[in-house]
């Protein structure tokens, strides 16, 4: 084993949505950060759409399941215990690589769901606290959207305009204005104009296959080359094994395995995890030492539990005419919250959101998309594919996912990575409240297609391959017996480690959540920098 | 080539491929598209695989056999048709997997997307025009009072 001379101040795991973010703000405050990746460089001129037969590699090398991709960076997931699939991106710049960059922030409420409605628990910090997080963060993504939503409090003004919705997008207004439901221009961490040395995106569509311009906001093209020009320091291709702890119990570093395999050690003051909802829990599971032998943080028995995934519906709208639904975006448009907040008449607590995304690509109408409904073979194949390709929207139900203890992540006893790290097992069930939410949601979207014009709807009660949402597995709470970290993100049994993916999420809201995790880590370096001035 | 399919079942898998995807509409049915060498590839991606699409094919021969005492190639669409469901119904896996590839290596081929309206190559780097975001669209909705709300301090 290789032990590195140089004990550095911050160590940082993971180098994608809140890894960049945390370690930039470091940077920039001159302290000494650095990050392991596992993954490496992607190389956006070789991205998918830059390739003919690009629609086929978002089911091989680019597919956003780990299990189904199988590249060297990645790690199985046991998942025959889940009905949604865990998806992630394992590189410089993480799923952010991968993501759609649909970018609202978490709402208000959904900090004090407890207080407002008797579930779950509240965070210990709330919306006011990291409004100015949200903004430096918007500023550094780059975001294009309409300041005004009033679903909203108020925002300053977006970086760039709304990306335009298309001939599917207005239809869809149209739907929505008819039956007086709230909606607006998506927030978008993709730009409409040029910005702060980015190219404006070109409509191209297959934004999750990588943007190969750098419209879309991915961290490898946002924070990361600034946060190496001041001074951070990146390692790829280095996955942590454990987090070492001294005998005072503090974690004093990491090992890991460097690209050929070798095991490696880096000392370290303070630790930072930022590897998402799964990896998080995963590598305090493997961290077991005399002192912590269930596991690093874990003596209340909470770390991998409360796991939150969003689970997703899916309806789409069938069109007589043709909508261009494969220009533009493909997961940005326009969102609804008109369902969003708790209404006792529903019969359920919290709500939901409406995404209104694109249309299919041609390989995914084939397969029936997320919903997985493949379209039939034969005499009616070619019917059945003319009537949907460039003809359907797709609009997901995305649920408000309260946490329970029994969703959870654990270490699997058979299963490992190739460094013959133990991998994870996924244990979720879907809860009452979240299908009758859902079903909520699924009649409203038909009512809201059946506005808009739609001649059928195709309806996806639940879609599995959606886990694109990783959190609550190392909650945030002032309470040690209630959550593994407190407001500042640092673990409350371990004072020199700090967690900030989605896993500190206390609740996930009904919106995606990058926005939130990554003004969540910005705070939270920021809490840190002003503790080493006050040192 | 052929580490999975051997050139003595092309002619029966083009004939199966033309099933799934028959031709019309101007589109080339699957088998006559050059999906072979790629539908290969990906049967071969594991052991198992390997197996399970050699015994699928071969049963598909011997499903053909037993029902009209021909070869698949020879029957006409409505036998052959008979032969794949019950295909899908004796080996469900392997059917759903045979007609999950054929569907991703069609609808990315070269020669299909033009008929789609799409570039024969890439999206980039031309990308699509589309019309600026009209904020008069907002119009309303921007009247709309705000209904979040907001917890008590």
């Amino acid at each position: 084993m290789t032990t590195s001379k140089d004990r550095v101040d911050v160590l940082v795991i993971g180098a994608g949505a809140s890894g960049a973010a945390f370690t930039w703000r470091l940077a920039q405050a001159g302290i000494d950060v650095r990050c392991l990746e596992q993954g490496g460089w992607t190389d956006p001129s070789a991205y998918p759409a830059t390739t003919p037969g690009w629609d086929a590699r978002r089911h091989t090398d680019f597919h956003p399941d780990p299990n189904y991709r199988r590249l060297r960076a990645d790690y199985p997931v046991d998942v025959s215990e889940s009905p949604i699939d865990p998806l992630m991106y394992n590189a410089v710049g993480g799923s952010t690589i991968h993501w759609s960059a649909h970018f609202p922030r978490l709402r208000p409420s959904d900090f004090r769901v407890r207080s407002l409605d008797g579930v779950a628990d509240d965070w210990p910090i709330r919306y006011e606290d990291l409004e100015p997080y949200f903004d430096v963060n918007d500023r550094m993504m780059g975001v294009s959207g309409l300041a005004g939503d009033p679903a909203y409090p108020a925002k300053p003004p977006r970086q760039t305009v709304p990306i335009p919705l298309g001939v599917l997008g207005e239809r869809m207004v149209r739907g929505f204005d008819a039956l007086g439901w709230h909606w607006w221009p998506s927030d978008s961490a993709i730009l409409t104009q040029p910005y702060n040395g980015r190219a404006a995106c070109n409509n191209c569509g297959p934004c999750d296959l990588g943007c190969p311009i750098g419209a879309k906001a991915s961290t490898d093209v946002t924070y990361w080359p600034k946060a190496l020009a001041r001074g951070a320091v990146l390692v790829t291709g280095a996955r942590v094994r454990e987090i070492t702890v001294s005998p005072t119990g503090r974690a004093d570093g990491v090992l890991y395995h460097d690209e050929t395999g070798a095991l490696r050690e880096q000392k370290a003051r303070i630790v930072v995890l930022a590897c998402n909802g799964i990896g998080t829990p995963r590598l305090l599971l493997n961290s077991r030492s005399p002192r912590f032998p269930d596991g690093l943080a874990n003596g209340a028995g909470l770390v991998g539990r409360n796991l939150m995934f969003h689970p997703y519906a899916s309806v789409r709208g069938i069109f007589e005419e043709r909508l261009d639904a494969f220009k533009g975006p493909i997961g940005c448009s326009i969102i609804s919250q008109e369902f969003y907040e708790t209404d006792a008449a529903r019969g359920f607590v919290r709500g939901y959101s409406f995404q209104v995304a694109r249309g299919l690509s041609p390989v995914a109408t084939a397969l029936g998309g997320s919903g997985n409904q493949l379209i039939p073979w034969g005499a009616d194949h070619r019917r059945v594919f003319d009537a949907r390709w460039d003809h359907s929207v797709f609009l997901a139900v995305i649920g408000d996912d309260l946490p329970e203890a029994h969703n959870r992540v654990v270490l699997d006893p058979a299963l490992t990575d190739a460094d013959g790290i133990p991998a994870p097992t996924v244990i979720y069930t879907l809860s009452d409240n979240s299908r009758r939410l859902l079903d909520h949601g699924i009649a409203r979207a038909i009512e809201v297609f059946r506005a808009a014009g739609a001649i059928d709807v195709v309806v996806s009660p639940l879609l599995r391959s959606a886990g694109w949402h990783l959190m609550g597995t190392a909650r945030m709470g002032a309470d040690p017996r209630r959550s593994i970290v407190d407001a500042d993100g640092r673990c409350h049994e371990v004072p020199n480690l700090y967690i900030i993916d989605g896993s500190v999420m206390t609740t996930g809201g009904a919106v995606n959540p990058t926005s939130t995790i990554q003004a969540v880590a910005l705070r939270i370096a920021d809490r840190l920098v002003r503790e080493a001035r006050n040192r | 080539m052929a580490r999975v399919f051997e050139p003595g079942t092309h002619a029966l898998l083009r004939a199966v491929l033309n099933r799934l995807i028959p031709a019309g509409n101007q589109f080339p049915g699957a088998g006559d598209v050059e999906l072979l060498p790629r539908l290969d590839e990906a049967a071969g991606a594991s052991p198992m695989a390997i197996r399970m699409y050699v015994d699928g094919v071969q049963q598909i021969t011997l499903e053909s056999e037993r029902r009209y005492q021909r070869r698949f190639e020879e029957l006409a669409g409505a036998e052959q048709d008979s032969v794949l469901r019950a295909i899908d119904q004796e080996r469900p896996v392997f059917f759903e997997s045979l007609l999950r590839q054929v569907y991703v290596l069609y609808y990315s081929q070269p020669i299909v997307m033009p008929l789609l309206g799409l570039e024969a190559g890439s999206p980039q780097p031309a990308g699509h025009a589309l019309p600026p975001f009209d904020p008069a669209l907002t119009r309303a909705m921007g009247q709309r009072p705000p209904f979040y709300r907001r917890p008590p301090q």
